[in-house]
């Protein structure tokens, strides 16, 4: 217990310090302490997992209790933490890529004028994402999901100073907060039926209960929402590319290897609920393959070396979901590993070039950067071929697992969309690696300045690099490690890693072949640019995510706006409806002259006519 | 004959004695008709036309009149009953007087009873 | 001799007559007078927390219980915030800490009334100081305020004493225990019953008897403003509840639902008219309309739990408001009220006070780890314990309206640039630092207000 609440409290201490100390510390050291003590907690988190695996398999359960929270009302809720084989890789990651993220930002951010702050934010954001992966009941785990989700507004606002940045934030709080609101009622429903909010509570309970009720299916609809938000699943995946307008290494961070998952993690949490509730497991599963599907499409057509990777993310998350949907919860928390690695990757070694290129994003000023940056593009390579499946690689074990299982347990569709989704990946993938590394330079300029990045920064993405090479190994780890976690209550039958029939991995890599082939001749060979294909016709439209944003203005925001004034109009009736009453009682009010507005006669007539509602009522209900 | 008969002979009584006062008054006092006798006479305001406005000092003396006139009042039901409540009533009213005191000393001090 | 239950209100009591006392023999410009009344208030605040009544009527008149006693604590709470508000006798009169403790000790009596006669009293003791205070500032805005104030208050009162009049005529007892044996309801004690709700939701600002609210805020001193958004509305809420859990709690099927559709008008028209708003004492006004609303559901869901959320939420949604006011004090220096465009720049030149108004502004959207949070949490649970599944709703919905409104002002204080300087006293930081740190910790752990609350509102004859 001690442990874990020195994991949770080390980045709180270091975005107090920060926050109260960031104008006196000098430049250097508030990176260095913000990093010393994500690395303090990454130790501490190994330590916490060594002593899990010390125990019975079976019993693989830290928790306790900081104290009692609230009992007033009725069934007590306490701040308790708990660590299970489950939160323990979740844990890990976060620590372990947070940290390596942590040494990068030191070069990527050490001129920043904010640097401390920034450091503090980063730390409150480590902070909030444990407490949601430690909690021990779905309330603290509400409160580490809105803290995520505030940390990751202040993130993407960091540069509050462009417009576009605080535009993207309020974006992205706006779209969290109507998941936040989703998982509250949730929550209400379940603690107003069972009494508890306690996981192994919550869980006993719903042993019990018998599947398909409406009651389960409508909580697991609302929780999902929760997740959906936060995942960036479609239809709610529209914050994500705009986050981009953050700074690089908290994309890596917080928009593609911890935040994002947390809905993976949610989901794979309550697994017993999602057991009670197949039609919304099925909703999951199919909505995780469109989204993949849709998102690589988007991909394609990006300019903007960020936005692409983001979109990315919100396809390789689809995989996730649609593991999560079809029960195979250790293929998809296994994904979630590898992504961490190759995403973080990609977004760093992505700010590297940026970094390189003093600020600039667009692809079309890139190209022929192998030269001036190999190590950065070595690794780049490293990561796309693992996003891309190619055998050999992490992303490739983890992906397959994933289409295996789809196989396996008989969903060809959702196996085909996602096989065919896997061509997309390699090809997007090295249309990037290929405008950005290979060809020649569109940007003479750009490119004669460019460098490679200091060690501080190439060093993590090294190691991220060969993570993506030997991350395979963690598969078999995962399976034996998360099996008890899954078999405790019922729901978690098909968690298990299982490989697929070898036709299937062969058409999944033979179209990741014919994807990368297809890339080079286009990108390498024939030499376009990266507005060639997205500047008429469906191109635009696939730049702009098929429209999802003018759908969303037209479905959501358009609506309350003419609600808003709506209500303006109605008021101004109102009031004017009053004064044509009140012109014909005038003669009695004049005495009240003083005042000059001569409103109080309306609003003592207000009153008037709001007694006779209430008296009518209540009379015919007599 | 019930209790209310005395009420009525009261009634009575009064009213006669009130007829009688007033006709003896008529019939016995001196008559001087004309000057500012003709005018209506409310409490010395001067009142030359209907809804004219006039100073709201009257008003302050009639308030402050009513506060302490009303508050008094209630004195008199302990007042009739004292003996049965015993020391802890006087006390209790004691208590009383002395807000009513407090309220008028500061109403005094505030200058709530100058004309000016 | 005296039933110990009243000593805070005997306290209160003396503390008028001491303020009144100073206020005649000081000179014009002492404090003397403000701090008698703090002290007493004070003094009053604390007895009633180390009382330990037990439920019992006294005289027939009034119920000595733990509820009587955490609206005693409320309200002495909103008077000692008024007051270090006030502390300036440049400004403000002599007789202003002795009208607001004479205001307070009308709120401590609503709340312990037991009888629509002493339910009256305390009301109108209430009501006619804060009629003098809203228009002691001398100038048109204010004057305005207060004669607003008092005709419409006038016409409240009027409802209420002619609903009381229905309610005796029809049950021959003006004493909230023998409803309670009530199972039939004639027309008549229905009506009654309405015009009753009528009076009493004036003064909680219920929509559509709530128009009085933006003006009078916006043109009162803030100080009054600040003792009129908590302690009116906690006296307020206080009484209706009583009135409704206590007296007419086995007729709930005649007032519940009509309550329901009037706390989600309430909540809605609250938060949506709080949206336009550029004065910041008017926007407060309209979010106290909406939070009003939020009372209300807690009132007509008539749970037990509603009833102790209803109760419990009336002291976060307090404390911010007072923390808010407090805000706008330190901002307005000479001129009264402050505009949004006042707040520009705020967080960069004055790092506190733009920390205690976004603590204000997140306690009262609701945020987790502030006080507003686990106010709205048990209120949508009594809702739900109640099976109104339509007043839950209108609660969140209002609660997302209600984000637009609270976070305007924090964007406005983030924004660069000169917006008006402010100036602090040590009565408004030492409002702004209570009342910050007590939202944030009934946020952190609100586990022992909860329980006091929660016993003190447990009116066993509920469901």
């Amino acid at each position: 217990m001690i442990t874990l609440t020195e994991i949770i409290g080390l980045p709180l201490l270091g975005a107090a310090t920060l926050m109260v100390f960031k104008t006196i510390l000098p430049r250097r050291t508030a990176g260095i302490w913000a990093t010393l003590l994500i690395g303090v907690a990454f130790a501490l988190s190994v330590a916490a997992t060594v002593h899990l695996a010390a125990l019975p398999a079976g019993h693989r359960v830290v928790t306790g209790s900081l104290f009692t929270w609230t009992t007033g009302f009725g069934p007590s809720i306490a701040w308790r933490f708990y660590l299970d084989p489950l939160a323990a890789v979740w844990i890990l990651i976060i620590t372990g890529v947070g940290f390596l993220i942590h040494v990068y930002s030191n070069g990527y951010m050490g001129d920043d004028p904010d640097v401390g702050r920034y450091f503090a934010e980063l730390n409150l954001f480590i902070f909030s994402m444990l407490l949601l992966v430690l909690a021990g009941n779905l309330l603290i785990l509400l409160i580490g999901w809105a803290l995520v989700g505030l940390s990751s507004y202040l993130l993407i606002g960091f540069w509050y100073e462009r417009a576009s940045a605080v535009r993207a934030a309020k974006k992205a709080l706006v779209v969290n907060t109507v998941g936040d609101v989703g998982i509250l009622i949730g929550i209400v429903l379940l603690y107003q039926h069972f009494g508890t909010l306690s996981y192994p509570g919550l869980f006993s309970a719903l042993q019990h209960a018998a599947p398909g009720s409406a009651f389960f299916t409508w909580v697991a609809i609302l929780l999902y929402i929760g997740a959906m938000a936060k995942s960036a699943q479609f239809p709610l995946h529209i914050w994500l590319a705009d986050a981009m307008e953050g700074p690089t290494p908290v994309s890596a961070l917080i928009h593609a290897a911890t935040m994002v998952t947390a809905g993976v993690y949610f989901m794979a949490r309550l697994y017993p609920l999602l057991h009670l509730a197949p039609g919304v497991a099925a909703a999951i599963a199919a909505i995780g393959a469109f989204t993949a599907l849709f998102a690589a499409t988007v991909a394609v057509f990006q300019r903007d070396i960020k936005r692409a990777l983001a979109y990315s993310t919100v396809s390789q998350l689809g995989y996730m979901f649609l593991a999560v949907g079809i029960g195979a919860y250790a293929a998809g928390v296994f994904h979630f590993v590898t992504h961490a690695f190759f995403k973080a990757l990609l977004f760093l070694a992505a700010g590297s070039v940026i970094h390189a290129l003093s600020g600039e994003q667009d692809m079309q000023k890139m190209g022929g950067l192998f030269r001036k940056m190999p190590v950065t593009a070595v690794s780049f390579l490293v990561a796309t071929l693992a996003i891309s499946g190619i055998p050999g690689f992490a992303g490739y074990f983890s992906k397959e697992a994933i289409l295996g299982q789809a196989l396996l347990e008989g969903h060809a569709l959702l196996w085909a969309v996602g096989a065919f989704t896997a061509g997309l990946t390699a090809f997007y993938m090295f249309r990037v690696f290929s405008l950005t590394f290979l060809g020649k330079p569109r940007d003479e300029k750009l490119h004669q300045h460019a460098h490679e990045a200091p060690l501080v920064m190439t060093i993590p993405v090294v190691i991220l690099g060969a993570l993506c090479i030997f991350g395979d190994v963690l598969g078999g780890w995962l399976n034996s490690w998360l099996g008890p976690t899954f078999d405790t209550y019922a729901g978690g039958a098909t968690y298990a890693i299982r490989s697929g029939p070898v036709w299937g991995t062969a058409v999944a890599v033979l179209l990741a072949l014919i994807g990368i082939g297809a890339a080079i001749v286009l990108y390498v060979r024939q030499g376009k640019g990266a507005y060639a294909g997205n500047e008429r016709g469906a191109g635009v439209l696939g730049l702009q995510a098929w429209g999802s944003d003018a759908v969303w203005r037209w479905a959501a925001v358009v609506p309350f706006q003419a609600l808003g004034d709506g209500v303006r109009r109605v008021n101004v009736g109102f009031v004017r409806a009053l004064d044509a009453v009140a012109g014909e009682v005038a003669a009695f009010s004049d005495d009240l002259r003083p005042i000059e507005t001569g409103q109080i006669r309306r609003y003592v007539l207000a009153m008037m006519m709001g007694m006779v509602v209430v008296l009518a009522y209540f009379l015919v209900r007599m | 004959m019930s209790g209310y008969g005395a009420i009525l002979i009261y009634v009575a009584v009064s009213a006669v004695l009130a007829a009688a006062i007033s006709m003896a008054s008529e019939i016995m006092g001196p008559h001087a008709p004309g000057g500012v006798k003709r005018e209506s006479y409310e409490s010395g305001i001067l009142v030359d036309r209907p809804l004219s406005h006039f100073s709201v000092r009257f008003y302050r003396v009639a308030m402050l009149f009513l506060i302490f006139d009303v508050s008094v009042m209630a004195i008199y039901p302990w007042a009739t009953s004292m003996r049965a409540f015993h020391a802890a009533g006087f006390v209790k009213a004691l208590f009383f007087m002395v807000v009513l005191a407090v309220g008028f000393a500061y109403v005094w001090r505030r200058g709530g009873f100058k004309w000016d | 001799m005296i039933n110990p239950v009243l000593e805070p209100e005997l306290l209160m009591g003396l503390g008028v007559l001491a303020t009144l006392i100073l206020a005649m023999v000081v000179r014009e410009r002492s404090n003397a007078a403000y701090w008698s009344g703090l002290v007493f208030a004070v003094a009053a605040g604390v007895r009633s927390y180390t009382l330990h009544p037990t439920s019992h009527l006294v005289g027939g008149m009034m119920v000595a219980d733990g509820y009587g006693l955490v609206v005693n604590i409320m309200v002495t709470a909103a008077v000692v915030a008024g007051l270090l508000l006030a502390f300036d006798s440049e400004r403000y009169t002599v007789e202003f800490p002795a009208l607001l403790l004479l205001a307070g000790l009308g709120g401590m009596i609503m709340g312990l009334a037991a009888n629509f006669i002493l339910l009256f009293l305390g009301l109108e003791l209430l009501s006619l100081p804060l009629y003098i205070l809203a228009a002691s500032r001398r100038d048109a805005r204010s004057a305005e305020a207060g004669i607003k104030y008092l005709l419409t208050g006038a016409f409240s009162s009027g409802v209420l004493l002619f609903g009381m009049a229905l309610l005796y005529g029809s049950t021959g007892t003006v004493t909230f225990i023998n409803y309670t044996t009530l199972h039939l309801v004639p027309v008549l004690l229905g009506a009654g019953l309405a015009l009753v709700i009528v009076g009493l939701g004036y003064k909680l600002a219920m929509v559509p008897f709530h128009m009085w609210v933006p003006d009078v805020y916006e043109g009162s001193p803030t100080p009054v403003a600040t003792f009129m958004a908590f302690g009116t509305k906690v006296a307020a809420a206080a009484a209706l509840l009583r009135v409704l859990a206590f007296g007419f709690s086995l007729t709930s099927g005649v007032w519940g639902l009509a309550l329901g559709y009037f706390a989600v008008l309430t909540m809605l028209a609250g938060n949506l008219m709080a949206l336009p708003q550029r004065d910041l004492k008017r926007l407060l006004a309209w979010s106290g309309v909406g939070n009003a609303g939020y009372v209300l559901v807690g009132i007509a869901s008539h749970t037990v739990s509603g009833a102790q959320a209803a109760l419990f939420y009336l002291l976060p949604y307090g404390m911010a408001v007072v923390l808010a006011f407090a805000v706008i004090r330190v901002l307005e220096g000479q001129q009264e009220g402050a505009q949004m465009e006042d707040l520009t720049g705020l967080a960069h030149r004055e790092p506190w006070l733009a920390a205690g108004l976004t603590v204000a502004l997140l306690s009262l959207a609701g945020i987790p780890l502030t006080a507003g949070f686990f106010g709205k949490f048990y209120l949508i649970k009594g809702a739900l314990q109640g099976d109104q599944w339509g007043m839950a709703i209108g609660l969140v919905v209002a609660t997302l309206v209600s984000l637009g409104v609270y976070f305007r002002p924090i964007q406005y204080m983030f924004r660069p640039g000169e917006g008006r300087p402010a100036r602090w006293s040590v009565g408004a930081a030492v409002v702004v630092a209570g009342a910050g740190l007590a939202t944030l910790f009934i946020g952190v752990y609100p586990e022992p207000l909860l329980h006091f609350v929660a016993q003190a509102a447990t009116f066993t004859w509920l469901r």
